[in-house]
């Protein structure tokens, strides 16, 4: 009985831990994180056809869709279709008018053609996100290797 | 033990938990010391580096010019939504606490004529300072922008040594808090 109290004490303690944190306003936050732990950026081919591109971010921390840009850098000669998004979250802002923009994570399809026998993509993604209304990060480049599945 | 007691336990860790959560986010808010470029290690009583800009009347402009007073320094960007919801607080803060003593100033590293652009639809009293990036590059990193993030603010003692350094949006009490004539 005794135990199953200290137990309760316990998590109650570490819920009211976070709610605590909670009261900052978001000038107090902590310091925003380091622009590679706030966006999270993997990928893989599907097939030889169709990469995904997957973005997981942190709470409060969102991506602009209509910022982000892929172009593939190796093999020469290949090329991407437009890519496929999954619904946004739509923003309608006083200064940047409608915005779309993800939070914690986004998967999107691109389509991939023109790879001849490349075994490996390298693919650049550029791209541009913030810390809701706290800060935003400058225009963000990465250049990730996707190994292809056999032709 | 009673069950009275239980209760007491549980609200006591309750606000123990609640009060250590606050405070060991405010003590980590000042923090910075994730992988910092050496260029950007700059901090508090640290002498500020040397700022050229353009100011809006086309006038080549420097920190230098401003040294004897004490001064605030705001890294922005018309694409950056924090930065320009900041912007008329800065302001307002200004025109009631700015003079001989203190002074604002906005410093916008982007093409001019998108600045001058948002300017011309929301206009600010407050001194704006313009770097075209075409000519150099973050100028915020030299003065301890890590994170290379916007906004990101400096406060700059009378004798030109870095007093305070902020990544992210003021709040007004804290904006008022660093531009105190006793503060911050």
């Amino acid at each position: 009985m005794l135990r199953r109290r200290w137990l309760a004490a316990a998590l109650v303690g570490t819920v009211a831990s976070a709610f605590g944190q909670s009261w900052l306003t978001p000038a107090e936050r902590p310091e925003p994180l380091p622009e590679e732990e706030a966006f999270r950026l993997d990928a893989l081919a599907r097939d030889r056809r169709t990469l995904l591109v997957r973005v997981a971010m942190p709470p409060n921390y969102y991506l602009y869709r209509d910022k982000t840009r892929f172009r593939i850098l190796e093999p020469v000669g290949a090329t991407l279709r437009p890519p496929r998004w999954p619904t946004a979250v739509a923003h309608h802002d006083e200064h940047f008018g409608q915005v779309y923009v993800y939070f914690d994570r986004v998967e999107v399809v691109l389509p991939v053609r023109g790879l001849g026998r490349a075994r490996q993509i390298e693919l650049e993604v550029q791209f541009q996100g913030c810390l809701e209304d706290v800060l935003c990060y400058p225009l963000m480049r990465r250049q990730l290797q996707i190994e292809l599945p056999p032709g | 033990m009673s069950l009275d007691r239980g209760i007491v336990l549980i609200l006591i860790a309750a606000l123990l938990g609640g009060l250590g959560g606050y405070w060991a986010s405010r003590a980590t808010f000042q923090v910075d010391r994730y992988s910092t470029p050496p260029d950007a290690a700059r901090k508090p009583g640290d002498p500020a580096p040397e700022l050229r800009a353009r100011a809006r009347d086309g006038r080549e402009v420097a920190l230098a010019e401003l040294r004897g007073r004490r001064v605030l320094i705001n890294f922005w960007a018309t694409w950056c939504p924090p930065c320009v919801e900041e912007l008329p607080l800065l302001d307002r803060v200004r025109a009631e606490l700015g003079g001989a003593e203190l002074e604002v100033i906005a410093v916008a590293v982007e093409d001019p004529a998108a600045v001058e652009q948002f300017l011309a639809r929301h206009p600010l009293g407050l001194p704006v300072w313009i770097i075209d990036p075409a000519q150099s590059s973050e100028p915020s990193l030299a003065f301890g922008n890590a994170r290379r993030v916007l906004p990101y603010s400096v406060l700059i003692e009378r004798d030109g040594r870095l007093l305070k350094q902020k990544a992210g949006a003021f709040d007004e009490p804290t904006l008022r808090r660093w531009l105190a004539p006793d503060g911050p």
